[in-house]
């Protein structure tokens, strides 16, 4: 359970439950490498290591829209998917160069109430003008079997360099059960940015929002707090273009590792003390202008609030989770058709708070729990205008000790408004190698960190222009 | 009927017979899906794969073989591409860029 004073933040230390395993974050980093390096060199000796490395679009010559609703990432379409689930190595065959591909956005955000000292540190109270973030990808195959991207992001509020999102696979075909069979094996640093559904958190509407406007201080676990902040390997079956089943393992970084890739602060935020396991299922049918999936996924891990280890005692945390995509395509033989989109996502997080109670000597209340509800519906008229809503909602245990709210509930909930507009990234757009996203959002709240008075005042409109160049 | 005659006349109904017995079958690239998953056809029969989406397609053919392979290339919208199975066996037909787009042909 992330949130308490905004200490959102985990990391790992050295294992203090008696059963810990005591594997560093460092070995475990070192373990990936060496995997990633074996599957590479075991591709790289079969075949021709000078192959082209194109990002993505260049690599498949298909448009945004091939793979994007919306013509812009990062909701997928069937065939999205599908390329991600093969490695990201699907190609044209031709010779691209790099696979470099470099993003930027900018916005201009208003909250109904200036924030008092300013939104963040260098910005005013309110209207302010910022580059959110630039980042470069390398994004695209590097050997005919593995494929994946990492980003290297400049965060334009925090001024601060780091690694962004990370997925590195390998995947391939076989039969099981006379029926076909795709299993692959993925090195991530974020639980669900394998995930190729957007009814999981990392890639889940909104896909932008404000840096600068306020948000509730409650979220699970599975929802970003752990993104960047671990790294993981795990591996994944599609049988019969009907049963999704994967098992990964995650390690929080510890805290030279995450200076190392930008993660600030280190010193004073939560961290985790073993090796946290994540499941996924998903069953999926796909009609011929409709898909459709339910999930359920699910992680688990120890956390020691602040990273104190004083009273050799954590919290212990499990997040369970459902959810669901539902895709309408009108014309499936143009990726400019009209797309209906739906997305559905429950959390129950459960958190035994032994740590928590024992370090702040208030009567907190032992057993905590949070549950978070996102239902987000959008359509995408011919790839380049596209609204969309969401109604949102997290609601947990009230306890004054733990949550720093005027009452002492966690609980928030309101509706996101969006509508953007993406001219290119079509068959016929003038410029096939760049694109933009232009959008404007508008948060409503019913109720923020547990109270429905001045909730509005967080109530905020956001421009954004995200821009994309593929080299 | 001159000998002769008869004897041009069979051979010449021969060939025609041989010409028929060669077929040719259409699958489209439709909707990021070949419209058929699989076919049997006999010895030098063709397949004519059609792009009827608006994205860049391409055909590769695996087989019969374990190593053998024909990329027929990329394949923009509206355009065919014909392949003419010589030998007998088990194909994969694949799309390059398209994973879903895949069917499997048995020749006879």
């Amino acid at each position: 359970m992330l949130g308490r004073d905004n200490k959102t933040v985990l990391g790992t230390v050295v294992p203090t439950e008696p059963t810990g395993n005591r594997v560093s974050a460092a070995a475990l980093i070192f373990l990936s490498s060496g995997l990633l390096l074996v599957v590479l060199l075991s591709t790289v000796l079969r075949t021709n290591p000078a192959v082209a490395l194109p990002s993505f679009a260049i690599q498949t010559g298909q448009p945004c829209a091939a793979c994007h609703i919306g013509a812009f990432g990062p909701q997928l379409t069937p065939y999205g998917r599908d390329f991600k689930l093969h490695g990201y190595v699907a190609s044209d065959g031709k010779d691209h160069g790099l696979p470099l591909a470099w993003t930027a956005m900018a916005s201009f955000t208003h909250t109904l109430e200036p924030q008092p000292g300013g939104a963040a540190p260098g910005f005013k109270p309110n209207d302010n003008i910022a580059l959110d973030e630039t980042s470069l990808y390398w994004a695209g195959r590097i050997t005919p079997e593995v494929g994946g991207f990492i980003e290297f992001m400049f965060d334009g509020v925090s001024q601060q360099p780091q690694f962004g999102n990370v997925d590195i696979r390998h995947a391939s075909e076989g039969e099981l059960f006379d029926h076909d069979l795709l299993w692959g094996v993925t090195i991530n640093n974020s639980p669900t940015v394998q995930d190729p559904w957007n009814s999981t958190p990392v890639w889940g509407f909104p896909y932008n929002r404000s840096p600068l406007a306020p948000t509730p201080m409650a979220a699970t676990l599975v929802d970003g707090g752990l993104a960047q902040r671990a790294a993981g390997a795990g591996a994944y079956v599609l049988w019969n273009e009907l049963l999704y089943l994967e098992s990964d393992v995650y390690k929080g970084l510890d805290t030279g590792a995450l200076r190392a890739v930008g993660q600030v602060p280190v010193d004073d935020g939560d961290q985790t003390t073993a090796f946290m396991p994540y499941a996924r299922v998903a069953l999926i049918e796909d009609w011929k202008n409709d898909h459709l999936e339910i999930g359920a996924y699910g992680i688990s891990a120890h956390i020691l609030p602040g990273g104190n280890q004083t009273f050799g005692l954590f919290n212990r945390v499990t997040d369970a989770a459902l959810d669901a995509t539902y895709q309408f395509i009108s014309d499936p033989t143009k990726v400019t058709s009209d797309r209906l989109s739906a997305h559905a996502t429950y959390i129950h997080e459960i958190a035994r708070m032994e740590a928590s109670s024992a370090e702040t000597l208030t009567g907190m209340l032992l057993d905590h729990s949070l549950d978070t509800v996102r239902l987000d519906v959008s359509y995408s008229f011919a790839a380049t205008v596209t609204p969309s809503v969401q109604y949102f909602r997290s609601t947990g245990t009230a306890d004054i000790n733990y949550w720093s709210t005027p009452n002492g509930s966690p609980n928030s909930d309101g509706m996101i408004f969006e509508v953007a507009y993406v001219p290119w990234g079509k068959p016929d757009s003038p410029f096939p190698n760049v694109n933009f996203r232009l959008a404007v959002q508008y948060v409503n709240y019913f109720r923020f960190d547990g109270s429905s008075i001045g909730a509005r005042n967080n109530n905020n409109v956001f421009f954004s222009l995200w821009s994309a160049v593929k080299f | 009927m001159p000998l002769r005659l008869c004897v041009a006349t069979a051979f010449l109904m021969g060939i025609i017979v041989a010409v028929q017995a060669a077929s040719t079958i259409t699958v489209g690239q439709h909707g990021l899906l070949l419209t058929q998953s699989s076919a049997s056809i006999k010895q030098g029969d063709r397949i004519v794969f059609t792009n009827e989406d608006d994205v860049i397609h391409n055909i590769h053919i695996f087989g019969p073989g374990p190593d053998d392979s024909t990329d027929l290339g990329l394949q923009k919208p509206g355009i065919s591409l014909t392949y003419r199975f010589d030998k007998a066996g088990t194909y994969r037909v694949r799309c390059n860029i398209h994973p879903s787009v895949r069917m499997a042909v048995t020749v006879k």
